[in-house]
């Protein structure tokens, strides 16, 4: 790893937002990244196509919960109560702004949410998004949304649950790839903003492969001013990681490279078994 | 009739002889335990505490300080010696209605018991119903529980899901709750796709649509009834987890108090109110209870000591250290302070109170027992009397304020339950109060049936006398005075006859003796003896007088400076000096007064000057109208009584009542109608009858000293003296100062029984009587008075003719003169 190679610089964060508690948390989160990094907050809210075509179907009733009465719905109703939880959203993202001293700016699209997410996320530096929206079983880990952005994005993606924050020791992966650099630069920089400890999780199949990699990731770290902890995973599995992190009772997960945890189904069965933030550094 | 003699020596004070004490010092005697001259109130107060029916509560009246307390107190305490001690009492929470608190008895001792052990209890509680809540197994189990009704619901929507998914259609969640919506490419049809779509197509879509969103509503439906029943088998897992806790530690606690029935219904009810609320026994446990609003804007750790506050014993009667039964006494008889109270706290700005704020009255304190109370303070104290009557009526106590008792208030407030009660009450009163409440409250006779009369003097005699030296002995040695030599005991003696003004009697009053004895002992402390004598009961007695004798002093020496004007010398025409007595305070000391008569022509009316003006009271005109009556029937019999006389109480400015210058004003009438001045050196006192005897007055020894005084200023001139009924010389129980002068013969008293021998001893000139023809002799008072009055009626007869009569009369007159 050369000093010269390019260092992943996010200087605009962009929270999608919608009407779950998930989402909030995902906000604050950006927010507290965007206070230590210096970054934009773009706030994005969507309105659902698939909802206001329901709406406009003729013979469209939804079912209201927890009172199960059946109501007729319209296209004026479904507009009102979206824009309605757009001005939540664009009042939430204000307040968390203003408690980071951060720019942000709000927006608003119609369209599929997940399309509609993944093409803003293009104009970002990092993809901030709760774990799932208002999911119908609480089965369901992670939503489409945050599926597809998972793997259908190039930009780092930063998955939040409600109840949890960045205030914990960061735990990275690193397997020597450009992507994993990337990860670990990210890492260091969160680790170095917030004051908390930098954790290395090397991934190598044989204590010889991981010696390398911890005298590479040593180095760059001491020439920032860096210390951190090192731990070596002989498998790159969901299992051993998930242990781990539980292991570390409280922490924010940084996977970077180019490995297996990085597909779509371990990381939802990553999230599934932990409850802490992780993020995606391609 | 034999002139009257002054008294002798002897009759003027009942001295006590000091050799008829075989004793040199009280400190030889023994204690007097009973109480001296009240033989018949401690008789009834005896009756009174020994019959137990309801209604026979006692009530002793008589002055204060006649001992009434102390004999009351002694009795009591004697008779509940040997009584068994009373039960204890305890108020403990009301699970049913918490606003009733309930009562237990408890035998004496038992209360503080219950309370340490629930109290330990408690604490016990906590420990070993968290540490049942802790468990693995339990943890596994609850969330077997809760994971099984979360699955129901969450299968039921995903196979409800599943199910649309397979005809294309979708369950979305709407921003109020859940729709389905018919796809096309995984993505909702838009409504003109879906318009363009052929009718039958539209028309299966929509029922297929009708029928999942209608089992939707089946499945949401049943989800509050899935989670009630999750929340209830949790509550049931968490009551059998508590049950299996809890249990040993009661059945522990029930065979420790397995005598008392009241208790163990008691404890099964805290039992079951633990299991039940097992949740307010752990770390992060908070339930719904009674006041949870409040409760929510408390602290958790103030709500969980304010909930185990429910499982608080309230001790109200405590007899654990009593022995025989109690004798109370109530210096306060507040409504609160009899049948106690329940105290408030404020809490979140409002005034809350339970059961452990309930305070026990001296009624709890007494219940099984005696309760002594001053009547005036009850009944000075707003509703305490018919509090207590209530009591004793229904036979319990009713803690309840009294805006309860009468109904003025109708928030929620604590209605404890009603506590039996058993209580001899003994009120303390003087006579007055007593027949007063006879008179005019009808429960009064029926609830206190037993009197207890208090005398205020008694019977002296050799034995009271060696009782009263015992007494003086008792009190010494209980106040740590010094002890009393005989001349003490003798002295003290004699000053307790003058207080009661009557030789033949000693106070009762042990108030005034116990201070007397204590200002001798100082006066003996002073001089530095160890013993008491007399002359220290002299002094002690003279500086009592001095310290309150400023306005007998003052009153004195204005007639002494003749500004008050007071003869003591000479002789004087309708004029005399009468005794009056002053009472400031408790001092009553005599003061002569200048009585005046004039008589006119009239048609036979007395006037009474100061009644005239409203200075004289009624018994001051019954006086004048006596004696009136005695002038006219005595002298003008037979003829019309043709005088008009007055009356007056020379520079009397204050107003004058009492009969007893009415022998005074009518030696004052006499002298004026026969013409005969009276001894200004003379005072009298006596009321008068209708048949001229003179009888007896009040304060006689102070009306002597009061005129001795004034003529001693002035120097005796051995001519001086008063005139006193006879029927009061058994009260004579005088100064040494007067006793010296008459020794001296320079001062007498008269004791007068008819109005002749006054007049004679004042005058000089007998009084006269009637011979066989009704005629006085002449040169007596009463034919000098006849002749007056006979020619006021013939100058009256001459008046009222008419003038033709008088001319030819006077025509007749000048003829007779001719003719002679």
């Amino acid at each position: 790893m050369e000093d010269n190679e390019q260092e992943l610089s996010i200087r605009r964060i962009l929270v999608a937002l919608d009407a779950s508690t998930h989402s909030l948390a995902a906000l604050e989160a950006a927010a507290d990244l965007a206070a230590n990094l210096g970054a934009e907050l773009i706030g994005l809210f969507v309105e659902d196509e698939n909802l206001l075509h329901l709406a406009a179907l003729p013979f469209s009733d939804e079912v209201r919960s927890p009172s199960a009465i059946r109501q007729p719905m319209s296209s004026d109703e479904m507009e009102q109560q979206l824009r309605l939880q757009a001005r939540q959203a664009r009042r939430a993202l204000a307040k968390a702004a203003e408690r980071s001293h951060a720019r942000w700016s709000f927006r608003t699209v119609r369209g599929q949410v997940t399309a509609s997410v993944l093409s803003a996320a293009l104009d970002a530096d990092l993809l901030a998004l709760g774990r799932i929206s208002r999911p119908i079983s609480q089965q369901s880990r992670l939503g489409s949304t945050a599926r597809a952005a998972s793997t259908r994005t190039e930009r780092p993606v930063l998955f939040m649950k409600h109840g949890s924050n960045l205030n914990y020791p960061v735990l990275v992966t690193y397997d020597g790839t450009p992507a994993a650099h990337q990860g670990l630069a990210t890492a260091a920089n969160m680790a170095q903003a917030s004051g908390d400890d930098l954790n290395v999780v090397l991934l190598a199949k044989t204590l010889e492969d991981a010696v390398p990699l911890r005298e590479e990731a040593t180095k760059w770290l001491i020439r920032r001013g860096l210390t951190a902890e090192f731990h070596w995973l002989p498998e790159t599995t969901v299992v051993m990681l998930a242990d781990m992190v539980k292991a570390a009772e409280n922490c924010v997960l940084v996977l970077g490279g180019d490995n297996p945890l990085l597909h779509a189904e371990a990381i939802q069965e990553l999230l599934d078994s932990t409850d802490c933030p992780v993020m995606l550094v391609r | 009739m034999a002139p009257v003699q002054p008294l002798e020596v002897d009759a003027l004070c009942l001295k006590c002889d000091p050799t008829q004490f075989s004793f040199k010092s009280t400190a030889e005697l023994e204690n007097l335990e009973e109480i001296i001259g009240q033989e018949r109130a401690v008789e009834a107060i005896e009756f009174g505490i020994g019959i137990r029916r309801q209604g026979f509560n006692l009530f002793a009246l008589g002055p204060n300080g006649t001992g009434k307390y102390t004999s009351v107190h002694q009795s009591l305490v004697k008779k509940a010696a040997s009584e068994d001690v009373p039960s204890d009492w305890c108020y403990v929470y009301n699970f049913e209605h918490p606003h009733m608190p309930k009562a237990i008895q408890l035998p004496p001792g038992k209360g503080m018991e219950l309370w340490q052990s629930m109290i330990a209890l408690v604490e016990e509680l906590f420990a070993v119903i968290s540490g049942a809540f802790e468990s693995d197994e339990y943890l596994n189990q609850k969330r077997t529980i809760e994971t099984e009704f979360q699955e129901m619901q969450e299968r039921s929507l995903e196979a409800l899901k599943q199910e649309a998914a397979t005809q294309d259609i979708a369950l979305i969640r709407t921003p109020a709750g859940l729709a389905f919506a018919p796809l096309k490419d995984k993505e909702v049809i838009k409504p003109d796709e879906f318009m363009e779509l052929p009718l039958e197509q539209r028309e299966q879509i929509e029922s297929q649509i009708e029928n999942l969103q209608q089992r939707l509503q089946e499945i949401i439906r049943q989800v509050p009834q899935w989670m009630r029943e999750g929340r209830a088998r949790v509550k049931q897992l968490n009551k059998e987890v508590a049950s299996f806790a809890v249990i040993p530690l009661f059945e522990e606690l029930k065979e420790k108090f397995k005598e008392s029935a009241e208790v163990l219904t008691y404890l099964d009810a805290v039992q079951e109110d633990v299991i039940e609320h097992n949740g307010m026994f752990l770390e992060s446990g908070d339930e719904a209870g009674p006041g949870a609003a409040a409760a929510a804007l408390l602290p958790s750790s103030q709500n969980k000591e304010s909930f185990a506050n429910r499982y608080q014993v309230n001790v109200i009667v405590d007899n654990s250290q009593s022995q025989g039964a109690p004798v109370i006494y109530e210096p306060n008889p507040t409504y609160t302070n009899l049948v106690g109270r329940s105290e408030h706290i404020a809490q979140m700005g409002a005034l809350m109170t339970d059961f452990t704020l309930l305070k026990p009255g001296s009624l709890h304190q007494a219940n099984g027992g005696y309760l002594i109370v001053d009547a005036r303070k009850l009944l000075l104290q707003p509703y305490s009397w018919e509090g207590l009557k209530r009591a004793l009526q229904g036979e319990v106590i009713r803690i309840e304020s009294p805006g309860q008792a009468y109904g003025l208030v109708s928030t929620v407030a604590l209605e404890p339950q009603a506590i039996p009660l058993e209580v001899k009450v003994v009120l303390l009163g003087d006579r007055m109060l007593y027949y007063l409440l006879h008179q005019n409250d009808p429960d009064f006779s029926e609830l206190f049936k037993v009197a207890a009369d208090f005398e205020d003097q008694m019977e002296r005699n050799d034995d009271t006398n060696m009782a009263y030296a015992r007494l003086i002995g008792t009190l010494a040695r209980k106040e740590e005075l010094r002890h009393f030599d005989p001349s003490g005991v003798a002295r003290v003696i004699e000053r307790s006859a003058r207080m009661v003004g009557d030789s033949i009697k000693l106070s009762a009053h042990m108030q005034s003796v116990a201070d007397l004895l204590r200002e001798a002992d100082y006066w003996a402390g002073v001089d530095g003896n160890d013993l008491v004598n007399g002359e220290h009961v002299l002094k002690a007695i003279e500086a009592q007088i001095r310290r309150t004798s400023r306005i007998e002093e003052r009153m004195r020496e204005s007639i002494l400076r003749e500004t008050v004007l007071i003869d003591t010398e000479g002789e004087k025409l309708g004029q005399i000096n009468g005794l009056s007595v002053l009472m400031m305070g408790n001092y009553a000391f005599g003061k002569p007064s200048r009585i005046t008569a004039r008589v006119r022509m009239g048609s036979g009316e007395v006037v009474d000057i100061e009644r005239q003006v409203e200075l004289g009271g009624p018994l001051h005109s019954k006086g004048i109208l006596i004696l009136s009556s005695y002038l006219g029937s005595a002298f003008a019999a037979d003829r019309p009584l043709s005088l008009s006389a007055s009356l007056v109480f020379e520079q009397s400015y204050g107003g004058v009542d009492g009969d007893s210058a009415s022998s005074a004003e009518l030696y004052a009438l006499l002298s004026a109608l026969s013409r005969v001045p009276i001894r200004q050196s003379l005072a009298v006192t006596g009321s008068v009858n209708q048949h001229g005897q003179v009888q007896a007055i009040g304060g006689v020894n102070e009306k002597i000293e009061g005129f001795f005084e004034i003529c001693r200023a002035r120097d005796l001139t051995g001519d001086q003296g008063v005139l006193i009924p006879a029927a009061n010389v058994k009260h004579l129980m005088l100064g040494q100062d007067v006793i010296d002068a008459v020794a001296d013969d320079k001062f007498h008293i008269y004791a007068i029984d008819t109005i002749e021998q006054g007049i004679e001893v004042l005058t000089g000139v007998a009084a006269g009587e009637k011979d066989e023809e009704g005629h006085y002799p002449e040169g007596t008072i009463n034919h000098k008075v006849v002749a007056r009055l006979e020619e006021m009626a013939e100058t009256q007869r001459e008046f009222n003719r008419p003038p033709e009569d008088k001319n030819q009369e006077e025509a007749v007159d000048s003829e007779e003169e001719d003719q002679s």
